[in-house]
Parts: structure tokens; C-alpha cells; sequence
């Protein structure tokens, strides 16, 4: 218990991985966060058209796995939808992921993890 | 027994999923007010400038942070704070509520108050019959016992937390140095307000876009986090009941074999 509770309390950032215009609205919210040189760690990615599948899978590795000082990753859904063999796999309780819609992108609520699970939940 | 057990968690899990939904197409509102926004800020922008990623300032600091706080729950929880439901269940395990705070706001409004306490001293009842006399009623007892009084609807964690920030101007955020070291640092606060990524005169339509992105940073998305938290924790309580009826109803049916 103790070793989960010092696990959440570091928790104190929101990452986010989407498009430009969503990490710049969520920016703007000052949720942005660069750790201090030599690492400068950023706690977003801009992925536009030329971002390959591994950049975000590395991103949403380090986001989830590697840094212990986020508790909440934010995804544009046709992001995750890249790596949705990734998000359908992670089962830890911190960070939390949640998908929110882009611009382009309308929500989908099919796609949505949390209700695929509440399908599942009533045996559908 | 074990169905109705089942029953009332299901009910909780259902209202916790329409308040899910409904935080969803909140959450859906906010972002397409705030793409419509930059939108119509990159349009009235001049020429080849484009508020996006050229501009970010690469020491950036986060000015909101999160606050993810578990409590163990072993005891009757009402289904829902907000509204009056039936049939109470029993949850095992561990409550996670997240929340958006901003420490400057936060720091800001502790000094504030202490202020406040320092300009109008806790009335005694002499200083009171005083100020009475003098005529200065009108400023004191209720504005004074305000920030000391603990409101039991509040709560003294998270929701305080969130309510300072609601008190807070939309999009203020400086590096404030710890409440300990607060006099005459005025000029050491440096602004740290994304705004200033773009320039001094930021866009209206940027600001409103700001505005949007807080809300949704602040009142939405940590009660999302909270409530997949605690879909996740009820799932596992029905597959859990669930079992236990199957094993039970296992046990039911062998019972009359071993009679015969």
C-alpha cells in the first residue's frame, strides 16, 4: 500500500498526445511541462500526418510506463486508434488514458474504451 | 441475497455511466468551442502565422497541476453525492478521485485570506462592541469567519481545492514563490501565462479558446479520470458477486445428488 501510495502522489501531470490544435488548447490550460535540462522531457506530442506509428507508441510508452509523474493521459481517439492494440492492453490503474475527440475527428463513442467495457460488463 | 446485491451495483454502475456520457458531450462541447476559437484566431491572424507548435516555449512549466488522492472504502457508500438514490452498496477497495489544481491560485487565495484576517483582527467581544460603536459592523463578523469556518458540504480536500481554482481569473498563472517568501517578491513573479507563448496581445478568440481549455482541463477531464476509476472498481465488484452466485448456485444443485 505504501509503495502504491508513493506511486500516485509524484503523479501531478497531464500528458497529452493528439493534434496540433489539441495540444495547443490543452497547452493553453497550462498543463504543458518541460523537466529540467539535461532530459527536458516534454508531457505532450504533436502528431501531425508524417508522425510515424513508433514515435507515438515510444511516447505513449514513456508516457505510461517509463515517467512516474503523470496520472492522466489524454489521446485524440484516431491517435489511439494507431496504437489501439497498445490502449486495449494497458491495465494499470495509473496513469488513467482517456480518449477525447480531435478536430477532425468527431468522439466515437464504439471506440471508446470505457464503454467497450460497460458492453462487456453486460455481456454483449 | 446476492442478487440483490448484484442489482444495486449495477444500478450505481448505471448512473455513474450516465454521468459519464454526460461529462463526455460536455467534454465534446468545450473542445469544439475551443478548436472554433483557434480556428478563428489562426484565420484573423496576419500572414503565414499559425498559433500552434512554432510558438510553445520550450521551458514551459505546468501552472495546473493534478492532485490523485485514494481512499480506502470499506463501509456503505451512497450511490451518488448529488442526487437523492435508493439503495446504498457496499464497495470494497480503493476510492480514486483525481483533481486539476493550480497551485499559484491556491497560494494566492491563502494570502488573501491571511490578509484579510490581518486587516480585520478576529473580534473579541470588546473589539466587537467597539467597532460597533464606531460603526464598522457592516465588514466584520461574517467576512472574517468565512475562510476559518469549515463548510461540511465542501469538504476540506479536493473541493476546496476546486473551489479556490473557480474563484481564480481564467488563465492566471505566475510562478509564485512559496507563502513563506511573499513579501516584496512582487517583482520576482515571473508570468508564466501560455498567452504570452503568442505574444503580448494575444487574440480574443485565443483567450476564449484558453477559457475553454481550463474548464475542460479543470472541471471536466479529472472527473472523468474519477469516474473510469470507479466504473473500473464497481466492474470488478459485479464479476466478483457474480461469481459468488455461480459458485453458490453450484453448491445449491449439488446438495440434492448427495441426499439421494
Amino acid at each position: 500500500m505504501a509503495a502504491s501510495q508513493a506511486d500516485y502522489k509524484d503523479r501531478q501531470f497531464i500528458a497529452v498526445i493528439g493534434d496540433e490544435d489539441s495540444v495547443t488548447g490543452l497547452l493553453l490550460a497550462g498543463i504543458g511541462h518541460v523537466t529540467s535540462p539535461p532530459d527536458s522531457q516534454k508531457n505532450f506530442l504533436v502528431v501531425d500526418g508524417k508522425t510515424e506509428t513508433s514515435a507515438i507508441e515510444a511516447a505513449f510508452e514513456s508516457f505510461t510506463t517509463q515517467r512516474k509523474d503523470i496520472g492522466i493521459v489524454l489521446i485524440n481517439q484516431h491517435v489511439a486508434d494507431k496504437i489501439r492494440y497498445r490502449i486495449d492492453t494497458y491495465t494499470a490503474a495509473f496513469p488513467t488514458i482517456l480518449e477525447i475527440p480531435s478536430k477532425e475527428h468527431p468522439y466515437d463513442p464504439e471506440k471508446d474504451s470505457v464503454l467497450r467495457r460497460v458492453r462487456r460488463l453486460f455481456g454483449e | 441475497m446476492d442478487q440483490d446485491h448484484i442489482d444495486g451495483l449495477l444500478e450505481r454502475y448505471l448512473y455513474l455511466l450516465h454521468d459519464y456520457t454526460s461529462l463526455r458531450e460536455e467534454l465534446t462541447a468545450l473542445q469544439t468551442g475551443m478548436y472554433r476559437n483557434i480556428a478563428r484566431a489562426n484565420f484573423a491572424a496576419e500572414r503565414g502565422m499559425r498559433f500552434g507548435q512554432d510558438y510553445y516555449d520550450d521551458r514551459m512549466q505546468a501552472c495546473r497541476r493534478l492532485y490523485i488522492s485514494c481512499q480506502s472504502r470499506g463501509q456503505t457508500q451512497s450511490p451518488s453525492e448529488s442526487q437523492n438514490r435508493k439503495s446504498p452498496v457496499v464497495l470494497s477497495g480503493i476510492t480514486t478521485s483525481f483533481a486539476v489544481i493550480n497551485p499559484a491560485a491556491t497560494v494566492k487565495d491563502s494570502e488573501a485570506d491571511v490578509e484579510a484576517s490581518n486587516l480585520n483582527p478576529p473580534p473579541s467581544s470588546e473589539t466587537e462592541a467597539e467597532a460597533e460603536s464606531v460603526g464598522q459592523a457592516a465588514i466584520k463578523p461574517t467576512n472574517i469567519e468565512a475562510p476559518s469556518v469549515p463548510n461540511p458540504s465542501s469538504g476540506t480536500g479536493i473541493d476546496a481545492q476546486r473551489e479556490r481554482n473557480a474563484r481564480a481569473p481564467v488563465g492566471e498563472c505566475t510562478d509564485s514563490p512559496p507563502p513563506m517568501a511573499k513579501k516584496g517578491t512582487a517583482a520576482s513573479q515571473k508570468p508564466n501565462d501560455p498567452l504570452r507563448w503568442f505574444g503580448l496581445l494575444a487574440p480574443m478568440p485565443l483567450r476564449e479558446a484558453q477559457a475553454q481549455g481550463v474548464r475542460a482541463v479543470e472541471q471536466v477531464i479529472p472527473r472523468l479520470a474519477s469516474l473510469n476509476a470507479e466504473m473500473a472498481a464497481v466492474e470488478i465488484e459485479v464479476r466478483r458477486a457474480r461469481k459468488r452466485r455461480a459458485k453458490a448456485d453450484a453448491g445449491a444443485s449439488r446438495l440434492p445428488l448427495h441426499g439421494e
